[in-house]
């Protein structure tokens, strides 16, 4: 290449750290993206057969009520919305955590891992700014990432559910779940930050899913309801869409906005102060 | 004002010292060696120096911006290239220069050049380039923001002979903008060929910092001599290194002439070689 066309070629419209980790982390997004998004849509198209389920239950179970209601709540079956928070939702909540937490711990990590960090950090450009950086892509790359699932989420109950759930408790929902997963993404990126080479993505993804079960647990018993706290997990498990923010539980919304806040406050300030490796 | 000022930088990794007590400096204009075996301390030095590693104690500083607390400042006037070539596998060559000249607001104005000299193919994907090559793309990285102070760990490993060459034109072309350059390696031709002054480094401590012309008019010799009968006896205090192959005895000495003189004509000597001793020799000599 001739210094002419050198000097031809655009310099990056954006920041160049901005640009970089899109570029980075690109692939993951799409992959996340559309594999979720399209089990979120395949999962609303399979409410039809719910009811057929339940018919079918309802002729097995005809002598004992009580069982059928109960295998009807677990399944959500009783109408498309309560249906909707408890399947898709929950998978759409599950693998939005996994991909929070992969990619907070990722967009740390990944310099480490690959030893791009001595160029990255070699620079002259402060740490801080380079990892602030690096968690507005977390940011943006999940606020895609829900947009994507949302839409097919959305798009699927307008075709199988239209007329049979408030939009506006839909929308609700789906802001919960990116606050969960920005929760969930800084709190992995805290993490990495705190223990550099030594969290790995694997180790990020089992406590991202060991949330889950912990809220799981949370809500399949009032023994345990105390767990609901323990985990950014809570409000995305209530029936949102079909009861509106009544069901929200605002005290674990609280705790875990302000968890992740404290968590990166300290975190920044301790990568900021140590050797890079 | 001086490019790059290490003071009593200690460096310790939990209880296991990196460095102690390291103190030396870059002048302006000027190329610094940094040698040292495997372990001594040099990348320890190098990392703080460049920021990546907190001072225990002491610091660095930078044209007068302290290493690690304003290392945005300080690294704005530095060009490194560490020991492992580091750089980002999923981008092209370009597009990894074009990316440290953004990070450091600099035109793309010297890709062009400092790739043609060092022959550098731009349009490979980078994780895909042999070592040398690797290398050469780091050296370019450093150099490109024309920096006042320029740090390269072992930048000569993986260079093939041509291409040290053009590396050798380009650090005095360097040199005479005006910049500050310290190079550690372990090829002591490449230090005694490029440098002006050699710090040497043994188990974390600075042990010597020379004038290259100094140390090369050291009084260590290196006498080569070859007798009529094997293995005679080497009495001589001063002598280090010493090798002996039958009739043939090689060894460094460190003292004055008059008593070598005397020493040879002791014994049968039937061919002989006093020579100044390389850097290299000069090396050993202090890790004795």
């Amino acid at each position: 290449m001739k210094l002419s066309e050198l000097k031809k070629e655009k310099k990056f419209k954006v920041s160049p750290l901005y640009a970089l980790e899109r570029k980075n982390n690109l692939k993951a997004l799409i992959i996340f993206s559309v594999i979720a998004a399209i089990l979120v849509f395949i999962t609303v198209a399979m409410f039809n057969l719910m009811e057929d389920t339940l018919k079918m239950l309802e002729g097995m179970f005809e002598n004992n009520p009580e069982l059928k209601d109960q295998i009807a709540e677990l399944i959500g079956s009783q109408n498309i919305a309560t249906y909707f928070v408890l399947q898709a939702g929950q998978m759409w909540g599950l693998l939005g955590i996994i991909y929070a937490a992969f990619l907070g711990c990722k967009l740390v990590g990944g310099n480490l891992k690959d030893g791009s960090y001595e160029m990255l950090y070699t620079q002259n450009v402060s740490r801080t700014k380079i990892v602030l950086n690096k968690f507005v892509r977390l940011v943006i790359n999940l606020l895609i990432f829900n947009a994507i699932c949302g839409i097919f989420g959305l798009v699927g109950m307008l075709i199988w559910g239209y007329g049979q759930f408030n939009v506006l408790n839909y929308f609700a929902y789906w802001l919960f779940l990116i606050v969960m997963s920005v929760q969930a993404g800084a709190i992995s990126f805290a993490f990495a930050l705190f223990g550099k080479r030594k969290y790995t993505t694997f180790l990020s993804v089992v406590v991202a899913v060991a949330f889950y079960f912990i809220a799981y647990l949370g809500i399949a018993g009032s023994n345990f309801e105390f767990l609901s706290y323990l985990t950014p997990f809570a409000v995305v498990l209530a029936d949102v869409v079909n009861s509106g923010l009544t069901v929200v539980n605002y005290w674990s919304l609280a705790i875990w906005t302000i968890i992740p806040i404290i968590l990166m406050f300290f975190a920044m300030k301790n990568f900021k102060n140590t050797d890079i490796v | 004002m001086v490019p790059c000022e290490v003071m009593n930088l200690k460096k310790y990794y939990g209880k296991n010292m990196g460095v102690e007590d390291v103190s030396f400096n870059v002048k302006e204009g000027e190329i610094m060696g940094f040698i040292g075996p495997n372990g001594a301390g040099k990348t320890t030095t190098i990392r703080a120096i460049v920021g990546l590693l907190k001072p225990t104690d002491g610091s660095v500083a930078i044209i007068n911006h302290d290493a690690f607390k304003e290392g945005d400042k300080a690294r704005g006037e530095l060009g490194y290239a560490g020991g492992e070539p580091s750089y980002f596998p999923n981008l092209t060559v370009l597009e990894n220069l074009k990316l440290v000249a953004d990070l450091k607001g600099v035109s793309y104005d010297r890709i062009d050049y400092l790739a043609t000299k060092l022959e550098l193919n731009l349009t490979r994907k980078a994780s895909e380039l042999s070592l040398g090559n690797k290398k050469k793309m780091c050296i370019v990285m450093a150099l490109l923001s024309s920096p006042k102070l320029i740090v390269l760990d072992e930048p000569t490993v993986g260079l093939d002979p041509i291409i040290k060459l053009n590396f050798f034109e380009l650090m005095e072309e360097e040199k005479k903008r005006g910049a500050s350059i310290l190079i550690s390696s372990h090829t002591l031709t490449d230090i005694q060929r490029l440098c002006d002054r050699v710090a040497i480094i043994k188990q974390g401590k600075i042990i010597a910092v020379e004038e290259m012309a100094q140390l090369k008019t050291k009084q260590l010799k290196t006498v080569t001599i070859e007798t009529s009968y094997s293995s005679p006896q080497i009495t001589l205090s001063g002598v280090s290194n010493l090798k002996s192959n039958g009739n043939l005895i090689k060894f460094n000495y460190n003292g004055e002439m008059k008593k070598l003189i005397k020493f040879l004509n002791s014994i049968d000597v039937t061919n002989i070689s006093i020579e100044d001793a390389g850097l290299e020799e000069i090396f050993l000599h202090f890790y004795e």
